[in-house]
């Protein structure tokens, strides 16, 4: 019974992703001018012989469309993520599931090097990467340098953290940026206390001694 | 086949967001210390201070004090305790409030005498987005050696933040008396007026106090202020100074002075005490992606002030999808989505899309922003 099962969840899968595909070229028809549509269908198609998924780059094309870009500006766009996605891939291998794709696109777009992304994957080859790749992008987008956040996040990933231990990274070290810590002290210090178990904060008060202000609890 | 997550990992304004454990950081000043009291001669010396802040969630305590070794063989020691916990805040239409429960106790003792206070204070805040009020009462206890007496005082403030700089108002009423001793104060009262600025840059940190304190029936009116600095050279170590004229201090009894110091500070720079903590604030979690009661994901915005909220992404083919207000200040939207990463922006108003604020932003490519999710 199991058995006859499984090909028809297969199936219904497949027709999901069909229909899905089939709405998406609706929606590229109606928003986009023939000669954008054109050009993004041929960068879609290139993807798609590529094995890189579709999905993000017609998404993408809409994204564009709807923030009133364009068509050049689209298929720039457009060429562009399907560039890191193919990069990204190539990094994380060809069973890279399209969330991690998607973040390790994102990763490469904020300044991380490939190399890392395929550092992430030997550290951790059956995971989802993609929490700890877009922690990894947000930290670099902060303006901490890539090699030190990749340094930092790699010896998170390698330490066998969980996803909940980078979401709590990135907390830290952007409270800790907005508090004035300086970013790769920040990173560094939140790092150490993912990896670790520490913590770190900083003094409470200004000057020596009691300001001439008067106290209060 | 991996099991869809009950909650959808929330990058919420997670940056802003309440820390999940306590944290404790300790710190020590060592540096010289010049002072003078009221018609008293000017004395100079060295000074250690150290200090430990406790800091969870809605809590803070500090404590620390300080130890002044003076010339001629004079000295003193200060200290303190203290500490305020909040509550959770209610949204009533555009505006917040909290209540606060304050307490501390200080003491300073010389070579001929010892005094001392401990104080409670109840407050309750309203706030918006930048700025705030607040009113205050509060009951204590003060001792000058062998005297002691009651304090009871009632406040009003305001606060905004503008940029990184923070200014209060506060005007507060005291009423004190001291029974006892060789010196003892009948009943009497005094009010305080003052302003402050905290401002904080790249490598410094800047307190600027001042106000004026009105006569009592043994005091003038005096004025007070103080300028504090810290100028970090490195993340552990800073400059640190101060110059400071304290009032006249009738619940203690203690005469008004004049302090100026220079010294180091060891310890890491971090977030420096708020009117209202961070969780409080109006970034607190401008942006929060959770799961609804049937494992849909619930996106919430804090916008008080906004007529619309518009949320696109991935997941909506990129059509603009508006938000319920969901009360005062929070709009809200459920709706299905699969696991995955998905880029989403939103819009308030009819205006520039954007990245929600606290989520990992990049540039969209089109001139903007826009925000990366992982649902999970």
């Amino acid at each position: 019974m199991k058995r006859a099962r499984i090909p028809a969840l297969a199936l219904v899968a497949l027709v999901a992703l069909g229909v899905r595909a089939g709405a998406a070229q609706q929606q590229l028809d109606a928003r986009l001018d023939p000669a954008t549509r054109a050009a993004v269908a041929a960068l879609v198609d290139s993807a798609r012989d590529k094995g890189l998924p579709a999905e993000p780059l017609t998404a993408k094309a809409l994204e564009g469309a709807s923030k009133g870009a364009d068509g050049a500006r689209i298929v720039v766009a457009v060429r562009a993520l399907a560039a890191r996605l193919d990069a990204a891939r190539t990094a994380l291998g060809p069973a890279a599931a399209q969330a991690d794709l998607v973040a390790g696109a994102a990763a490469l777009q904020a300044g991380v090097q490939p190399v890392t992304l395929a550092k992430m994957r030997a550290a951790r080859p059956r995971e989802a990467l993609a929490v700890a790749l877009v922690v990894l992008a947000d930290i670099v987008a902060r303006g901490v340098p890539a090699d030190t956040a990749s340094k930092l996040i790699l010896r998170v990933a390698n330490s066998r953290a969980g996803d909940d231990a980078f979401d709590a990274l990135r907390r830290d070290v952007a409270r800790d940026i907005v508090a004035g810590a300086p970013l790769v002290v920040a990173a560094a210090v939140r790092t150490q206390g993912v990896v670790g178990g520490a913590a770190a904060d900083g003094p409470a008060t200004t000057g020596l001694t009691s300001s001439g202000r008067p106290r209060s609890p | 086949m991996r099991s869809r997550r009950a909650a959808p990992i929330a990058f919420a304004a997670a940056a802003l967001a309440a820390p999940s454990a306590a944290q404790v950081s300790p710190s020590v000043e060592a540096g010289v210390i010049g002072t003078q009291y009221a018609g008293g001669a000017a004395v100079g010396g060295a000074v250690l201070a150290p200090s430990v802040r406790y800091q969870r969630n809605f809590a803070t305590v500090d404590a620390g004090g300080s130890v002044a070794s003076l010339a001629q063989g004079a000295s003193s020691v200060q200290w303190f305790v203290g500490g305020s916990a909040f509550t959770p805040a209610l949204s009533i239409r555009s505006a917040r409030v909290a209540g606060e429960m304050a307490g501390g106790a200080d003491g300073y003792s010389a070579d001929h005498f010892r005094v001392g206070q401990q104080l409670g204070v109840a407050r309750a805040h309203i706030y918006q987005e930048e700025g705030g009020l607040w009113l205050e009462g509060g009951l204590g206890h003060a001792r000058r050696d062998d005297a002691a007496g009651e304090i009871v005082l009632g406040g009003l403030g305001a606060w905004r933040r503008a940029g990184s700089a923070t200014i209060t108002l506060s005007m507060t009423h005291t009423r004190f008396e001291l029974r006892g001793g060789e010196f003892p104060v009948p009943r009497d009262a005094f009010t305080d007026v003052g302003g402050a600025l905290q401002w904080s840059g790249p490598r410094v940190d800047v307190d600027l106090a001042g106000g004026a304190r009105t006569a009592t029936t043994q005091s003038a009116l005096n004025g007070w202020g103080s300028l504090a600095s810290a100028w970090w050279l490195a993340p552990h170590a800073a400059l640190v100074g101060v110059l400071a004229r304290a009032p006249e201090d009738p619940t203690r009894g203690l005469l008004s002075g004049t302090t100026i110091s220079f010294g180091v500070r060891l310890g890491l720079r971090a977030q420096r005490r708020r009117v209202l903590p961070r969780e409080h604030s109006r970034e607190q979690r401008p942006f929060v992606l959770g799961a609804g009661d049937h494992g849909d994901s619930n996106f919430s915005v804090d916008a008080p002030r906004a007529a619309r909220v518009e949320l696109m992404g991935d997941f909506t083919d990129w059509k603009p999808v508006p938000l319920a207000r969901a009360d005062g200040s929070h709009w809200s939207l459920l709706m299905p989505i699969t696991p995955g990463t998905y880029h989403v922006s939103i819009r308030i108003d009819g205006g520039k899309w954007m990245a929600p604020p606290g989520v990992p932003a990049f540039a969209d490519g089109f001139d903007g922003t826009v925000g990366v999710i992982v649902v999970r």
